[in-house]
C-alpha cells in the first residue's frame, strides 16, 4: 500500500488536521494509502518509506518523492490542484 | 465531536490592542497561567514554536492566526479567542516570507492531538464561513460571543 506523511511543527494541530483531510479525500475518490501526521522533527527518519510528502512547513531539502503544498488543504485556498497531484502520485 | 467547553467568556478577549505579537503572547500566557490551563514553560514554547513555524492563515475572507504548542505545556484544553482592534503581523503559515495581518486570532490549548483532531477543520471552516466572520468581527460582549462560539461549535 502506497503511503502518505504530511509533517508540521509539533505534529499536533496541522498535520493531523490536514491528515484526516487527505485520508477523507482519498476515500472519497477510493484510493486506497495510508495516511500518517509526524512532527517535523520525525520526518527524516519515517519518510523513506513514503510515497507523497504534504509539507506544511516550507520544505527544507528536497526527498525525491512528490511534494505537495499542505496549506492549501487547510484553508481550502488551490486545494483542487494539490489533490490532482496527490492522485497523480498515488496512482 | 463537541468542541464548546473549549470556549469560556474570560478567555475571549474583545477589542484589545497590543503592540505586536510578543506583546499579544505575553498577555495571553499571563491569562492562562492565572488560570492554570498552562504551565510555567509555556509562554517561551509558544513563542519559540511561533519563531520556527509560523501560524498565520488567509483566505479570501480574512486574515488570523492560530497560535499553538506542544501538548506536554497544557494543562487542561481551551482555545483563547482574541479579536484585536489593530491587527497583528503574524508570519503566514510554511510561507514565512508572507506576512498576514492578523485580526482575529484562536490560541489554541491542545491537550490531545488525536480527539481534538476536528477542532482545527472546524476552525477552518468557520473562516471560510462568512456568516461566522460577520459575526466574530462584531459581537461586542464577552458572553454573547462565548454563546455563539458554543453553539458554533457544539454540534
Amino acid at each position: 500500500m502506497k503511503r502518505v506523511i504530511v509533517a508540521c511543527g509539533s505534529g499536533v494541530a496541522t498535520s493531523q488536521t490536514v491528515a484526516s483531510k487527505v485520508k477523507r479525500i482519498l476515500s472519497e475518490k477510493k484510493i486506497s494509502a495510508e495516511v500518517e501526521a509526524v512532527d517535523i522533527k520525525s520526518l527524516d527518519h519515517l519518510i523513506k518509506n513514503c510515497d507523497v510528502y504534504v509539507a506544511i512547513t516550507k520544505p527544507k531539502k528536497a526527498y525525491g518523492i512528490p511534494t505537495l503544498n499542505g496549506i492549501a488543504f487547510l484553508t481550502g485556498l488551490g486545494m483542487d490542484a494539490e489533490v490532482e497531484k496527490l492522485i497523480a502520485a498515488l496512482k | 465531536m463537541n468542541y464548546s467547553n473549549l470556549f469560556q467568556k474570560d478567555l475571549i478577549i474583545l477589542n484589545a490592542e497590543y503592540q505586536d505579537q510578543n506583546d499579544l503572547f505575553n498577555s495571553t500566557f499571563k491569562s492562562l497561567q492565572s488560570k492554570r490551563l498552562v504551565n510555567a514553560s509555556y509562554g517561551a514554547a509558544l513563542t519559540e514554536r511561533e519563531s520556527l513555524y509560523p501560524t498565520g492563515l488567509a483566505n479570501e475572507k480574512i486574515q488570523f492566526a492560530i497560535p499553538h504548542t506542544d501538548v506536554t505545556y497544557v494543562n487542561r484544553p481551551f482555545v483563547q479567542v482574541v479579536r484585536l482592534k489593530k491587527p497583528v503581523r503574524f508570519a503566514h503559515m510554511g510561507m514565512s516570507d508572507q506576512q498576514v495581518n492578523a485580526e482575529i486570532v484562536f490560541v489554541l490549548g491542545i491537550k490531545d492531538p488525536k480527539g481534538q483532531v476536528g477542532l482545527l477543520s472546524e476552525i477552518m471552516s468557520c473562516f471560510n464561513d462568512q456568516s461566522f466572520i460577520d459575526h466574530v468581527r462584531t459581537i461586542n460582549d464577552s458572553q454573547q460571543m462565548e454563546a455563539y462560539l458554543k453553539d458554533k461549535f457544539g454540534r
